[in-house]
C-alpha cells in the first residue's frame, strides 16, 4: 500500500514536471513523454504482475526517447533531461531490471546533475541516488548500495521526501549483507524506534531482522543478536495472527542457527514462531473483535482487515487440515536439539508430543517421529513404551523401511533393560516367522541373540542352547558375534558340560584376543578357568586367573576370581593361600555392594575354618569362622542363596563355643524358609545336617515330635515336611542296624515298628495330590534309594507320571523302572525293561541314558533274556558311547550272557577282561575271575609247547589275583560283602591247588 | 452518530474529562462502524464523544454494540517490556493501564481487563503465585476475547496448589487437564507443574520425563517455564540414588559407566550444555548444578 502511494506520489511529480516543461515544445520527446507517463499510470493501476506490460511499454517509450535524445539532451534541454532517466530507472526498478536501474539512475545522478546558472534543473539529481542504491541492493551491490544512501541521505534537498522505514531498513540490510553487523543493527534501531513515526511497517522490519539473523549466523555472532533480542524482542514479537505470515523465514532462520550450532538463536527464533492453533484463535479474535465491520482498521503498525483476515485464517485451516504445522517442524527441531547434545530425555518427550498431539501430519513425517519415539523410548529404556509404540509403527506403516530397525529397538531394547521374560515371549513367536521369511536378516540375527541370550541369562540353560548354537553359525557376521560365541561358550559352563564348554572358550579366547573388541574377554577366561577348576587342571586354572588379575583391573568379576583362587587354593590344601584370596574376595564384594559374592565368599570362609575336624588351631579357626558366620547373617542372611549352606557349615563351630542350639535355630529357620522356594537348592541336605547335630543332644523320640510340628513350616509346606519324615525313616532304619549289631533286639524292633508308623503316617498325612511333582519324584527316590522299602515308593512315581507337569517324568519313569527291575517277577521285570528301553531311547541326556541302558542289561539278564542282554550290553560297551560309569557291571554281565548262551570262549574272554581290567572293583573282578577259573577248569584242554594245561592256567590266574589283590582283605574301606566275594575266589585257588592236574606254585619261584 | 439508537444527547457546558482520558474506539453494528471517544460505560451503556474536543456526550446502549478498542499506548509500553521479558516493569506498566481504562471494564475487549490478565502472567512469570492468587481475586475474566488467556487462568488452580505444596492435589488437578486438548504454552505450565507434584510425592524417574515435556512443550517458547523445568531436571538428578550412587564412584576403579547413574549423570551433563547454549535465556546456572558438567 505504502509503495503504490509513492508511485503514485512520483508519477504525479514527473506529471507536474513535464507538464511545464518546455520540453513540451521538442515534438518527439513530448510524445515520449506523454506516452511514458500514460503507460506508467495504467500500470500503477494494474499492479504487479498485471502492470508488468505497461511498466513495460513505459520503459519502451524511454528508452526511445534516450536513445533519440541523450547525445544532444544537455544541450538542447540541460539537466532537465535527468528526469527521462530517473523514470526509466523506475521503470527497470519495476521490472526488476536491476542493473538497467542502476546505469539510469548514475546517468540521471551523474550526467544530468544540476549546474549553477543551468536554465532547466533536474529535480531528480538527489532522488536518483536513492534508487541508484535500491537498484545496486537489488544486484547485491551492498557497498556500492550503502554508499548511494549514504550519499543520498548527505545530500539530499528538503523536498527530496522518501519513506523513511523503507530507507532505514534498506540501509540496514546492505549492511548486515556486507558483513557489517553494527551499522546493521544501528540503522535498523533507527527503523524499529521510529516504527510509528516513520512508518516501519512490520514486513519491513522483518526484513531487516532477517537480514540480521542471517549475518549474525553467517559471522556466528551469537552475542550481538541476544543482545539486540534482549531490548528489541517486542519489536519482532507481533500478535499470533501478524507473526503467522513470518514463521517460514523464521523456521528457515532458526533451522540455519540450529545448523551453525547457535542454539540461543534457534530457540529464540523458534519462540518468536506462533503454533498454528495459536495463530487461528488469534485470527477468530481479531475477526471477531472487527465485527463485520467492512473497512480496515490500523491500529499501530496494524493493520485490521477483516476479508484479508478470513482469508488468513481459511488458508492457515487449509494448512492445518494438510498437517503443515509450523509447531510440529519446531518440536521435531526440538528433538534434534535435545538429542543432538545428549538429553535423549527431551528428544524423547518431544516425539512423544509429536505423536500424541500431532500424528494428523503427512504419513512419511509421522513415520519417522513415530520411529524417533521407539528408538528414543529403547534408549531411554521405557520397554513398554516401545513395545507399544514399536507394535503401532509396525501396524500402520507396513514395508517401512525402518521395520526391521523396529523390531530391533523393540528387542533389543527389552535385551539390554535386563527384561528377558518378555525377550523371550516376543523372541520366541518372532522366530519361527523370521527363520522361515527372514532369514539372513538383520532382524533374524537380533532375534536369535536376545533368544540365545534371555534364555542364558534366565538360567535356562538348555534352551538357549539351540539358539546359542545358531546364532554364530546363521550369523557368523552379525554384530553380536562376540556376545554369541561367548555365551554359547558360557552356557556349556552352566550346564557344566566343561569339556565342551572349555573347547568353545579356547576357540573364543583365540578368535576374539583383544580386549578393544571383546567386552566379554575376562568373563570367557573366568569361565575357563572354572572349566580348568572342575577338570582338575587347577595349574591352567591359576594361569586363566592371574590374566584377569593382572590384564584386566577393572574387570568387573574380579570378586568371583579371588573365590575361585580360593576355591583352587583350597583344593592344593594350601589353606592359608585360599583364606587370603576368599578374604580378597569378601572385601572387594563388599566395597561394590556385590552381596551375592560376598555371601559366597563368606561361606567359603565358614566352610574352610569351620570344618569339623580335631587338631591344634582348630578351636581358633572355629572362632575366626564364627566371626564371619556372624557376619553373614548380620549383613547378607535374608537374600543370599548360601543361607542353607553358611547355616550347615557352621554348625561344627557353633556347637564348639556352645551355642549349638542357637546355630540349631538358625539352621531350623533356614530349612522353613528355603522350604517355601519350590525347588531350593540345600533343602535335603539342611535337614540332613540339622538331624545330625539335632541328635547330638536329643533324642530321636525328640527328633520326632520336633519333626512332626516343625516351627515355621506350615501344613503347606508338604515338600519339607515330607522330607523331614523321610529323614526320620533314615534315624530309624540307622538305628535297627546298630540295635540289630548290637544284639538289642528290643531296641531294633522298636525302631522298625516306628518306621511302619512314619511309612503310614507318610501315606495318610500327605495325600499324593497335595505333592508337586518335584516333591513326588525326590520322596520317591529317597524311598528307593535309601530304605529297605523301595516300592513304597512306587505310588508316588505313578502320581508324578499322571500329572501334565512332565519335568520329573523320565526320573519317574526311571525310579519306577529301578524298582520293577529288582523285583523277581516277570510282570515287573518286564515292565521295567519296556521303561528303560524308553528312557534309552528317547532321553537325550548322556548320564540318564547311559544309566538306563546299565539297568536295562541288568534287568534283561535277571529275566535271562540273553540275546538281548548280549546285543544291550555291546552297544553299551560300544567305545564311541564312550559309557564309563557301569562298565565293569556291564562286561561282567555280558560275560554271563556269553555263558548262559554257551559261547565259551567268549565268556571266557570276556570275564577274563572284566578281571584283569577291573581287578581293583572287587564287586566285579572278584565274581569274573572266580567264573573264568571255573570255566578254564571245566574246559580243561591239556597243555602244549605254547601255553600250560586249562586247569593249570586256571590256578596260576586265580593264585595272582589273590596275590594282586592281598591287601583287600585287611582294608576295613572294603565292605563285607566283597570280602567274601574275594575269599570265594581265594577259596576256589587253594581247592585248585590241591588238584593233582596242578602243580601248585611256591612262594620262591615267585 | 445517527446509525445508533441514541438514548440520550447532552449538551454540557464544560467537561472533567480531557481528551487523554478518553478512549479512542470503533463503536460497530451491523458491519458499520464510527470512530468515537470513550468517556465511560457499563455493562449496558456507553457513553462517548464523537470527537475529542467535543463538549457533547452520547449515550448508547450497549447491547448488541461491539467495540473496536484502539491499542492504549501504554499497553503497548507495557507488553514491549513483557515480550523483552521485563516482568517487574512490565508488572506495574500492565497495573496502571488496568486502572487507567477499568472506567470501560466491562465491555468485551477491552484493554483493562487485557492489561489484568497480563499483570497475573507477569506475577506467573515471576513465580508470586501468591500475588496470582491476590489479583486474581479482583479480576473479571469475562471480556477477554483470547481462548488461551480464559484457559490460562483456569490454571491458577494449578499454581494455589503449588503455592501450598499440596503435591496430592496438584497430580490430581494436572491429571484432570491430561486428556483436554491446550495450547503449547498451557501444556508447558502442565507438564511443569505435574513434575513438581512427582517430586513432590517422590516418584522422581516420573518427574524428570514431565520435567523434560515441559522443556519442549512449546518447543522452548515459554521461557520461564522451561528455565524452571531444567532447574528442576538438576534437582531432581540430585536426588536420584542412582545418579548419587554414581557420582560417589565417579573416578573410582569401581566405576561403572553402564550403570543406571552414569547415564543420567550424562544426561545431567548433557542438560548443562543445553543451559549454556540454548535453554537459560541468560541466566545463571546454580555452581551446584554446574557440577555435572565435569561426569
Amino acid at each position: 500500500m505504502k509503495n503504490r502511494n509513492s508511485i503514485g506520489a512520483l508519477l504525479a511529480l514527473l506529471l507536474l514536471a513535464f507538464s511545464s516543461s518546455p520540453l513540451r515544445a521538442q515534438g518527439g520527446v513530448d510524445e515520449f513523454f506523454t506516452n511514458a507517463i500514460n503507460a506508467m499510470n495504467q500500470a500503477k493501476q494494474l499492479g504487479m504482475p498485471a502492470g508488468a506490460e505497461k511498466w513495460n511499454e513505459a520503459l519502451g517509450h524511454l528508452t526511445e526517447a534516450t536513445t533519440a535524445f541523450d547525445k544532444r539532451a544537455p544541450e538542447l534541454f540541460g539537466p532537465k533531461f535527468g528526469v527521462f532517466w530517473y523514470n526509466k530507472g523506475f521503470c527497470e526498478l519495476r521490472l526488476g531490471k536491476f542493473d538497467d536501474a542502476a546505469k539510469s539512475f548514475e546517468t540521471c545522478h551523474t550526467k544530468y546533475a544540476n549546474k549553477p546558472g543551468a536554465t532547466s534543473n533536474n529535480s531528480f539529481e538527489k532522488k536518483a541516488l536513492l534508487k541508484w542504491g535500491e537498484a545496486a541492493q537489488g544486484i547485491q551491490q551492498w557497498e556500492v548500495a550503502i554508499d548511494k544512501y549514504k550519499k543520498f541521505l548527505a545530500e539530499r534537498g528538503p523536498n527530496d521526501s522518501f519513506p523513511l522505514g523503507a530507507f532505514y531498513i534498506n540501509l540496514s540490510v546492505c549492511n548486515f549483507k556486507a558483513g557489517k553487523i553494527a551499522s546493521g543493527v544501528e540503522n535498523l534501531q533507527i527503523a524499529i524506534k521510529n516504527k510509528q513515526k516513520f512508518p516501519t511497517p512490520p514486513a519491513g522490519i522483518i526484513a531487516g531482522f532477517q537480514a540480521f539473523c542471517e549475518a549474525a549466523i553467517e559471522k556466528k555472532d551469537e552475542a550481538s543478536m541476544l543482545d539486540f533480542l534482549k531490548q528489541n524482542r517486542h519489536h519482532v514479537t507481533f500478535q499470533p495472527w501478524e507473526s503467522q505470515p513470518y514463521s517460514p523465514v523464521f523456521m528457515t532462520l532458526a533451522a540455519k542457527a540450529m545448523q551453525a550450532e547457535l542454539k540461543h538463536i534457534a530457540f529464540e527464533l523458534y519462540s518468536l514462531v506462533p503454533s498454528s492453533v495459536t495463530s487461528e484463535s488469534s485470527l477468530i479474535a481479531a475477526i471477531d473483535r472487527l465485527a463485520n465491520y467492512s473497512s480496515s482498521v490500523p491500529d499501530g503498525t496494524s493493520m485490521y482487515n477483516a476479508s484479508a483476515l478470513k482469508k488468513q485464517l481459511d488458508e492457515s485451516r487449509a494448512r492445518t487440515e494438510e498437517g503443515l504445522l509450523p509447531e510440529v517442524t519446531a518440536l521435531a527441531a526440538m528433538a534434534y536439539i535435545h538429542e543432538q547434545n545428549g538429553n535423549v530425555r527431551g528428544a524423547y518427550a518431544a516425539y512423544e508430543h509429536l505423536e500424541r498431539f500431532h500424528s494428523d501430519i503427512p504419513k512419511e513425517k509421522r513415520e519417522n517421529h513415530l520411529y524417533q519415539l521407539v528408538r528414543t523410548s529403547s534408549i531411554l529404556g521405557h520397554i513398554l513404551e516401545t513395545e507399544k509404540e514399536g507394535q503401532k509403527f509396525l501396524r500402520l506403516f507396513p514395508g517401512s523401511e525402518n521395520e526391521e530397525n523396529v523390531r530391533s529397538l523393540m528387542l533389543t531394547g527389552l535385551f539390554y533393560n535386563g527384561e528377558y521374560d518378555l525377550c523371550l515371549e516376543v523372541a520366541s513367536n518372532m522366530e519361527p516367522d523370521l527363520a522361515k521369511h527372514s532369514k539372513g536378516s538383520k532382524q533374524h540375527d537380533i532375534c536369535l541373540h536376545v533368544l540365545g541370550g534371555s534364555y542364558f541369562y534366565t538360567g535356562q540353560f538348555s534352551k538357549a542352547r539351540e539358539y546359542l548354537k545358531r546364532h554364530p553359525v546363521e550369523y557368523p557376521e552379525s554384530q553380536f558375534k562376540v556376545a554369541a560365541q561367548y555365551f554359547e561358550a558360557a552356557n556349556f559352563a552352566q550346564l557344566q558340560a566343561w569339556k565342551t564348554a572349555a573347547e568353545l572358550l579356547d576357540k573364543f579366547l583365540t578368535k576374539f584376543p583383544n580386549p578393544k573388541d571383546n567386552s566379554y574377554l575376562p568373563f570367557a577366561l573366568f569361565d575357563r578357568a572354572n572349566c580348568h577348576y572342575i577338570l582338575e587342571e587347577y595349574d591352567e586354572a591359576v594361569e586363566r586367573l592371574d590374566r584377569i588379575e593382572k590384564e584386566f583391573p577393572e574387570a568387573t568379576n574380579r570378586e568371583m576370581v579371588f573365590n575361585l583362587k580360593g576355591n583352587i587354593h583350597q583344593t592344593n590344601g594350601e589353606n592359608e593361600e585360599a583364606l587370603e584370596y576368599y578374604t580378597k574376595a569378601l572385601n572387594l564384594a563388599e566395597s561394590k555392594r556385590n552381596a551375592g559374592v560376598a555371601g559366597e565368599a563368606l561361606f567359603y570362609l565358614v566352610a574352610s575354618l569351620g570344618e569339623e575336624k580335631k587338631g591344634e588351631g582348630q578351636k581358633e579357626n572355629y572362632t575366626k569362622a564364627l566371626t564371619f558366620y556372624d557376619k553373614f547373617w548380620a549383613s547378607y542372611g535374608a537374600d543370599s542363596p548360601y543361607q542353607a549352606q553358611v547355616a550347615v557349615a557352621g554348625l561344627p563351630a557353633m556347637e564348639d563355643a556352645g551355642r549349638s542350639e542357637e546355630g540349631l535355630e538358625r539352621l531350623q529357620g533356614v530349612i522353613s524358609k528355603i522350604a517355601k522356594q519350590p525347588g531350593a537348592y540345600g533343602l535335603e541336605e539342611s535337614i540332613n545336617s540339622f538331624t545330625k547335630f539335632y541328635l547330638k543332644s536329643h533324642s530321636e523320640e525328640e527328633l520326632k515330635t520336633l519333626y512332626y510340628r516343625f516351627p515355621g513350616i506350615d501344613r503347606e509346606d508338604k515338600a519339607a515336611q515330607a522330607l523331614l519324615r523321610i529323614a526320620l525313616i533314615g534315624i530309624f532304619e540307622k538305628k535297627v542296624q546298630t540295635a540289630t549289631k548290637a544284639g538289642e533286639d528290643d531296641q531294633a524292633s522298636k525302631a522298625k515298628a516306628t518306621i511302619q508308623v512314619l511309612f503310614s503316617d507318610l501315606k495318610n498325612d500327605f495325600e499324593l495330590k497335595t505333592l508337586s511333582s518335584f516333591i513326588l519324584v525326590s520322596v520317591g527316590d529317597y524311598l528307593r534309594e535309601k530304605t529297605a522299602s523301595p516300592r513304597e515308593a512306587i505310588p508316588y512315581y505313578e502320581e508324578s507320571l499322571g500329572r501334565e507337569d512332565k519335568t520329573h517324568n523320565v526320573n519317574a519313569q526311571f525310579g519306577l523302572a529301578d524298582i520293577y527291575g529288582r523285583s523277581s517277577a516277570g510282570g515287573d521285570l518286564a515292565k521295567a525293561a519296556k521303561s528303560l528301553t524308553s528312557i534309552y531311547e528317547t532321553s537325550k541326556a548322556k548320564k540318564q541314558k547311559e544309566r538306563a541302558l546299565y539297568r536295562l542289561v541288568e534287568v534283561l539278564a535277571k529275566m535271562e533274556q540273553w540275546e538281548d542282554v548280549k546285543t544291550r550290553a555291546k552297544e553299551f560297551l560300544d567305545v564311541k558311547k564312550n559309557y564309563n560309569e557301569f562298565a565293569p557291571y556291564v562286561s561282567y554281565t555280558l560275560g554271563q550272557a556269553y555263558e548262559n548262551s554257551k559261547e565259551i570262549e567268549n565268556a571266557l574272554a570276556t570275564y577274563g577282561g572284566a578281571s584283569a581290567t577291573y581287578r581293583g572293583l572287587i564287586v566285579v573282578s572278584a565274581p569274573a575271575q572266580k567264573r573264568y577259573m571255573e570255566l578254564l577248569w571245566s574246559r580243561g584242554r591239556a597243555a602244549t609247547e605254547k601255553s600250560p594245561s586249562d586247569k593249570q592256567l586256571a590256578y596260576s590266574l586265580g593264585y595272582d589275583y589273590i596275590k594282586q589283590t592281598t591287601n583287600i582283605r585287611q582294608n576295613p574301606k572294603v565292605p563285607e560283602n566283597e570280602k567274601d566275594l574275594w575269599d570265594e575266589v581265594a577259596k576256589l585257588v587253594k581247592t585248585y591247588s590241591a588238584n593233582s592236574a596242578v602243580t601248585p606254585i611256591q612262594e620262591d619261584e615267585q | 452518530m445517527k446509525r445508533f439508537s441514541i438514548l440520550l444527547a447532552l449538551a454540557a457546558s464544560s467537561s472533567l474529562l480531557s481528551a487523554q482520558d478518553l478512549i479512542p474506539a470503533i463503536l460497530i453494528k451491523d458491519g458499520i462502524g464510527d470512530r468515537v471517544f470513550i468517556e465511560t460505560a457499563n455493562k449496558k451503556t456507553i457513553r462517548y464523544r464523537a470527537t475529542e474536543t467535543t463538549v457533547n456526550k452520547t449515550d448508547v446502549s450497549a447491547i448488541g454494540l461491539s467495540v473496536f478498542f484502539f491499542t492504549p499506548p501504554e499497553f503497548e509500553n507495557a507488553l514491549a517490556s513483557y515480550e523483552n521479558r521485563n516482568y517487574e516493569q512490565a508488572l506495574g506498566q500492565f497495573a496502571a493501564v488496568r486502572e487507567k481504562y477499568k472506567k470501560v471494564v466491562t465491555l468485551k475487549g477491552n484493554y483493562s481487563t487485557l492489561a489484568g490478565f497480563y499483570e497475573i502472567e507477569c506475577a506467573r512469570k515471576l513465580g508470586k503465585y501468591k500475588d496470582i492468587e491476590t489479583l486474581f481475586s479482583k479480576f473479571k475474566p469475562e471480556p477477554l476475547v483470547l481462548e488461551s488467556h480464559k484457559t490460562q487462568l483456569k490454571f491458577n488452580s494449578l499454581y494455589n496448589a503449588v503455592l501450598e505444596e499440596d503435591w496430592e492435589r496438584l497430580n490430581s488437578l494436572c491429571n484432570q487437564w491430561e486428556e483436554r486438548e491446550i495450547f503449547g504454552s498451557l501444556r508447558a505450565q502442565l507438564e511443569y507443574c505435574r513434575g513438581l507434584a512427582q517430586e513432590g510425592l517422590g516418584e522422581l524417574k516420573e518427574s524428570l520425563l514431565s520435567f523434560n515435556r515441559a522443556l519442549i512443550a512449546d518447543y522452548g517458547s515459554s521461557e520461564v517455564v522451561v528455565r524452571n523445568a531444567a532447574l528442576s531436571c538438576f534437582r531432581v538428578y540430585e536426588q536420584l540414588p542412582e545418579v548419587v550412587e554414581a557420582r560417589k564412584l565417579h573416578g573410582t576403579p569401581d566405576e561403572s559407566p553402564n550403570s543406571p547413574g552414569a547415564q543420567l549423570l550424562t544426561e545431567a551433563s548433557a542438560l548443562v550444555g543445553l543451559w549454556d547454549s540454548a535453554l537459560s535465556r541468560g541466566a545463571e546456572l546454580p555452581a551446584e548444578y554446574r557440577e555435572f558438567s565435569k561426569y
